[in-house]
Parts: structure tokens; sequence; C-alpha cells
């Protein structure tokens, strides 16, 4: 029996191990490379949804709501409302004036961790269950007509997209600006500037940057040289600003051309290494911060007197305010030859085309769209999106801080290039950092060139998938 | 003298059974009906998504994307074994990990429990004390070891400079040392081993030492001789715990590497469960990720089949003496 029972086995196993061999290599008959079946092709997923009923701006209920627009004012609903990060001061401000004008809808704010969040949307998605309202973060969301497109809303709710400010306008529109479709609506103007520490800076004898202009990186890094404290003890070192992986390439256009379509001469451009080889430098002699920043976050550093220039987003300024701090604030360093730049943003809030309370869920848009433009500098420091609303109500005028930070914005705020997603394998300033910060290399140059020569065709092929999305 | 089974033809089989009375056939569908809410869980909750698990694996399902998934037969795993150099990669990093953590695991383990058996005041405020790690979430071990071995302001390499260490590593930043860094942290929740092995050592009968003593062995003979064949069911079951643990090694890993599902510095933390979220749920090829799941499920069966062979040959029992 035993016997029996092991040849049987024996067999099994044999047979089983030819099967897998026969499967696997019939398998690679099928396809040679190409990445994972779906993605050339970008679409060809997506479970049961029938998208080509759903596409956006095509669903008769939201053509219907938009064709005879009025708020919602229907059974008591409570809406599920997904974000990340999210001002709370604002929001809740939000909450009390929109529950207290639509005593009919209840808002439900659920916070999720940024890394974690266009997992959750995707997996709710993929659940046929979405929110009724969420920060539109995924233009892949926009792009496979996931999203509603809001252009029909925008009419009937008084307001047009040229009032809000460009850099806010492209986190909730595609590749071709607002007639592709509008897919959010966002509350507020955040930008990516810099600040810098005046007592510190006069204490190094050092002259201030210029508010007029974005310095060049070979500038910036030389300031920061006169500028910086360094000590072995990282408790006791002023470092001078930081020169995080991003920011080499915080303007997309500089990585991917203007059309984001070329990376081949843009990525491995002259004065892409030289940004590269001076930040990095910055770190290894330790002027600039590097690990540190795992554990403290830059703008606490600054407040905590610790660095004397920083990124930031406008939204910190009261935290070094109420700190004491004298500062200035600066648009971020730029490659060499560069126009000035200043990265804004918003948050664009919107609703699924598989959500399931579109009615109550658009007037809250519409909330946000509007009234919440006046609550939002009331509330915090940033302006508001709507360029019209900032200016009806005088936004910064008597507050010098407020209007340093305007001026930096008209210097340098544009909009990024749009560049689609690209798949495993391509680009990743991480890495590049790490080898040029931890592993001791110190010559970008040659590490660009490959990285560049090996993006090139991902990104060929990640427009190939994005067009196939819609 | 029984005749040999397979000489059997069916009807002899059959008439060597005994007959089952009435009550007994009755009993016996009764088990069966009690028998149906379990049945239908294991139909509906593991048999059913299994099998639709299997045919996602040969679709090109995304998580976002227009139309509907295509049937691609074995595309997914003709790519994963033909053109994916990240599948490889996972496989060398996991398959290094188990390799290098399980034995250094085991011999810690043991270490620590060896030291637990004895019997000095107030071990057993010791044993608590080292298997408190033990019950601790992942994620938080992960966060508190974030902390400690931050290169700059952690308490390791302050520690180490401290000591003399000039450079002091660069820990979950360098690729050399990433692993080294998540097995130092592996290393302190030991305890759990330990335990175990503590209870193992503990049904060890005192005879055999005595006996032992008797004869004249010394320490390491007694260990050598007793102490390591009478664990050995024990290492058996944490060797195969630990390697089925290593596969499906998640949560810390998670936490250490951003939270993003990305692998560290040159992908050196890129864990096959990592790459698989990274796939499935980052990039969203479900299709694929779900491929990639039944490899690693197909690698831990054989993974286990393996083992069992092998517990023939190194494990003791001691009821077959």
């Amino acid at each position: 029996m035993e016997q029996l029972r092991r040849f049987s086995r024996g067999r099994f196993l044999r047979l089983s191990a030819m099967t897998a061999g026969g499967l696997v290599l019939a398998g690679c008959n099928l396809e040679e490379g190409g990445g994972p079946p779906g993605a050339k092709k970008g679409g060809g997923g997506g479970g049961d949804v029938d998208f080509g009923k759903i596409q956006a701006g095509q669903n008769p209920e939201l053509e219907k709501l938009a064709e005879d627009w009025k708020p919602y004012d229907g059974e008591p609903v409570e809406l599920s409302v997904w974000m990340y990060t999210p001002d709370e001061r604002s929001l809740n401000a939000y909450k009390i004036a929109f529950e207290k004008k639509y005593s009919n809808i209840k808002l439900e704010y659920v916070v999720y961790p940024e890394e974690s969040y266009i997992t959750k949307i995707n997996v709710a998605l993929q659940a046929h269950n979405p929110p009724d309202v969420a920060i539109m973060e995924e233009k892949a969301w926009m792009k496979a007509g996931l999203v509603a497109d809001l252009a029909p809303f925008y009419k009937a709710w008084g307001i047009s997209v040229a009032d809000f400010a460009p850099g806010g306008v492209g986190r909730f529109t595609l590749e071709n600006g607002p007639k592709q479709g509008i897919f959010g609506v966002g509350d507020f103007l955040a930008g990516n500037i810099m600040v810098y520490n005046k007592g510190l800076f006069d204490e190094a004898g050092a002259d201030y940057p210029p508010m007029d202009r974005s310095l060049e990186w070979p500038e910036y890094a030389e300031l920061c040289r006169q500028v910086a404290q360094p000590n072995e003890d990282p408790t006791k070192a002023v470092y001078c600003g930081s020169a995080p992986d991003w920011g080499f390439g915080i303007y997309s256009k500089w990585l991917f051309g203007p059309d984001g379509r070329r990376v081949l001469g843009n990525l491995n451009s002259e004065e892409h290494i030289e940004a590269w080889n001076v930040g990095t430098a910055l770190v290894r002699d330790k002027i600039a911060p590097g690990q540190i920043l795992n554990t403290i976050t830059e703008q606490d550093l600054f407040t905590q007197k610790g660095t004397a220039m920083a990124w930031t987003d406008f939204t910190f300024i009261q935290d070094y305010t109420a700190a004491g701090i004298d500062f200035g604030i600066v648009p971020s360093p730029v490659l060499t030859g560069s126009t000035s730049f200043v990265d804004t943003w918003t948050t664009s809030w919107g609703t699924f085309i598989e959500s399931k309370q579109h009615h109550a869920a658009l007037t809250f848009l519409q909330f946000i769209g509007t009234e919440a433009q006046r609550i939002r500098p009331k509330v915090s420091a940033v302006p508001p999106l709507s360029i019209k609303v900032a200016d009806q109500i005088d936004y910064g005028a008597g507050d010098p801080i407020k209007e340093e930070y305007l001026r930096v914005l008209e210097v340098g705020a544009k909009p990024q290039v749009f560049v689609p997603p690209m798949p495993e394998g391509a680009w990743e300033p991480a890495e590049l950092y790490n080898k040029m910060t931890v592993q001791g290399e110190t010559e970008a140059g040659p590490l660009l060139d490959a990285e560049a020569k090996k993006t090139q065709p991902i990104l060929d092929r990640a427009w190939k998938d994005w067009e196939a999305l819609a | 003298m029984s005749m040999p089974s397979q000489q059997l033809g069916k009807q002899e089989i059959a008439a060597t059974q005994p007959r089952r009375s009435a009550a007994a056939v009755k009993e016996e569908r009764v088990a069966f009906l009690f028998l149906i809410p379990w049945f239908s869980g294991l139909f509906f909750f593991l048999a059913v998504p299994l099998v639709y698990s299997l045919y996602i694996s040969m679709t090109d399902r995304r998580l976002i994307s227009a139309g509907k998934a295509q049937f691609v037969g074995l595309q997914n795993y003709s790519y994963m074994f033909t053109s994916d150099a990240f599948f490889y990669k996972s496989l060398f990093v996991t398959m290094k990990w188990i390799l290098l953590s399980t034995p250094l695991f085991l011999v810690a383990g043991l270490v620590i429990s060896l030291f637990l058996n004895q019997k000095y005041f107030g071990m057993n405020v010791f044993r608590t004390i080292l298997y408190i790690p033990a019950v601790v979430s992942g994620v938080a071990v992960a966060v508190l070891w974030l902390q400690l071995l931050n290169p700059e302001l952690g308490v390791v390499n302050y520690a180490l400079i401290k000591l003399g260490v000039d450079n002091p590593p660069y820990w979950l930043e360098d690729p050399q040392w990433a692993m080294p860094a998540v097995m130092l942290m592996g290393l302190w929740g030991v305890g759990g081993m330990a335990i175990i092995y503590l209870a193992g050592l503990q049904n060890i009968p005192p005879h055999l030492y005595e006996a032992a003593t008797i004869d004249g062995a010394g320490a390491w003979a007694k260990f050598r001789h007793i102490t390591l064949p009478m664990l050995s069911p024990t290492i058996f079951f944490l060797v195969l715990n630990a390697i089925i643990d290593s596969l499906l090694f998640f949560g810390p890993l998670f936490v250490l590497t951003g939270g993003t599902g990305g692998g560290g510095p040159e992908n050196s933390l890129l864990f096959y469960m990592l790459y698989l979220y990274r796939v499935a749920f980052v990039q969203g090829f479900m299709g694929y990720g779900t491929a990639l799941a039944w490899i690693l499920t197909i690698l831990g069966v054989l993974m286990v089949i393996v083992m069992i062979r092998l517990e023939r040959r190194f494990v003791f029992y001691e009821s077959e003496e």
C-alpha cells in the first residue's frame, strides 16, 4: 500500500510539474513581454462596469440635473466625503455653514492617510460603491470616465473656470484643459514657496534671497553655504534649506518638455544635471538636511530655527508667525536659465458617476465653488481658488505676509505640464537621490543619461495607455 | 493472513466491509446535515473565490479602466516568467530573507529560551518582558524602529557613534543595510519564538538529563544528544511557521518602506507580498496581481511539501522510539 501511495504521489508530482511547465511554455508563446496584459491597451479592466453608458457628461441623470439645476431639497441624506490630510478648521467651517444652509444634508467626513488614499478610492470604485464626494487625486479616474463632468453645472452655478487660478484648475482638468471636461472644483490656492528666516540670514551676513525672481540652483546652493551652520550633532546644526529629490524637477516641463512627451534632452539636460550635482552636494556636506527629515518635517525644523530656509505651503505661515520668526517669502529655486516658477495647486473636489447621491453631492460641490471661497480665507491663511472672489474680498490687503505671498505667486505661478502616470521602471527621483546622498555617487550626468534612455520608451507607452483609457 | 488490497476486486473489498446498521446510516446523515453549514461556507467563501481568482488571474482586469476585462489565457503568467524583472527581484529578496532570517531567528530564540529555562529569581518577569514585543502590533513596531534606525537622529546610530563607529550605517536608506535593519527589528520580536521553545524545553523529561549525567555527559553532549533531538518537533514547527510568515511578510515592511508599496532603496526590500500589493492596488493590474498571488500560493505549498518530506529525516518524535 505504501509503495502504491509513493508511486501515485510521485506520478502526481511529475504530472503536475509537466502540466505547470506546459502551461508556462504555452503562455510564453502567447506574448513576449510588453507589460502585464491590459497595460498596453490601457483599458480592458474595470470589472462589470459598463462604461459605455456612463461616459463623463453623458449620464442622463446628471444631464437632467444640470439642465434644471436647483440645490437638493429632498429627504434628509448623509453625504460621504472622502479626503486626506484636510485643513480641519476650513473643513469644519464648511460643514457648519453648509449644514446650516441645507439642513436636509449631513456631511460625513472620512479621512484616509495620503499614501493609501488612491488605493482606497480604487477599491471602492472596483466595488461599485465610491463615496458621494471625494478629492479627485487621480487623473486616470477622470480620463476613464469615472468622474462626473461639472462643466454644465459651472454654468448653472454661475461660476466660470476662468474665475479660478490656472494652477488649481490644472488639478481637475485633463491634458487639453477645460474643453476636455471640468472634473472638480477647488476651494483654495496653495503654492509651494520658500520661506527664509531673516534673523539667521542677518547672523550670517548674507543677503536675503530675491522675491521678484526664483534663484537658480547654483545661486541657491551658494547662498545656502553662506548661511548654514553645520554641526556633527544634527540637533545643534542650523541647515540652510533642503534639497529634496522632487525639488530639482518640480516643474514637469523641465523633465518632460513643454508637451510632457520628451524625456531625452530634458531629464538629462545640463541644467538638470547641474541642479542635482549642486543640490545633493548640500546634503552630503550636511548643509541641507538629509535623513533627519524622516523624523521631523522641514516646516517644524524651520519653526524650531533649525533651518534658515524651508520649502513650504502657505498654510504653515501661521505656525511661523506663532513661533515669533521674522521671515520672508520667495519663489522656489529653478534650473539655470529657467523662468521663475511656483508650483500651485488646490484640492479638487468632485463626484463619481457611480456615486449614489448625485443631487446632494452636487449641492455640496456648488457650495465649495461659491460660498466656501469666502469662508476659506476667513479661517485659514490661504487665498480662495477664485481670483474673482479674492479680488472682491480684497484678500491680503493690509497684511504684509499675504501681500508678499501674492507677489511671489504673481512672479512664478504657472500650471504644470501634464504627464501621464508611468508604469514600473520609469524615472524615480528617490532612487537617484539615494545614490547621491547615501551611496556616495557625486556625478549625476551618467545616471540621468541612463534614466532618460530608460524612461523615454516607458513614457511613450504611458501616453498610449493614457489615450486608451478614454 | 490478509491479501494485499491491490489484489482484491471491488466486490471482494465490499464484501470484507461490515454492514452498517440503519441507526448508523441515520446518524451519518444527521452528521452530514450538521456539516452542511460548514461545507456551504467552504464552498461559497473559499472554493468559489478561489476558482474565481484563478479566472481573474487569466484576465487583464484593472482597478480602473474603460471596457470589460478580457480573458487573456496565460499571458499574465507568461509575462511574469519571461519579462518581469521585478517578479524575480521580489522572489530573490523573499528567498534571501528566508535563508538569512530563519536560521538567525531560530538560533536567537533558542539561546534566549535556554536562558529563560534557568531557575533564577524574577525569571517570570523577564519572560514577560521578552514576550511583550511579540504581542505589539507589527505596524507599531515598524514605526518605532523607523525612529530608532534614523541615520541622523536615531538611538541606534547615536549609540554606535558613542562606541566609536565613525560612519554608522544608513540602515533603511542604504540598499546594503536595509535587510539587516529589518532583521534587527525581527530579532527584537524573537521573544515569541523563545516562549514556544521554552514550552518544548520544559517538556523534555528530566530523567534523560539525569541518566546522561550519571553516564558522564557534559553540557554540550547533553545539548547535542538530548535537548536538540527532543526539541526537533518544536524546531520543525517554528521553521515551517517562519517560512510561511516570510512569504506573507507585509505589514511592517509596508510601513518601513513608506506606505506606498515602494520597495526601499533599489528595491532592496521588495518582498513578494509588497510587489503583489504594488501591482494590484497601486498600479491597478488586478489580473496580473492575482496571477502573482497564485504563484505565491503554489510556491508556499511546494515549500511546505519539501519541509514535510524533510520532517521524516530530521525530526525526532519521542513516541517513535
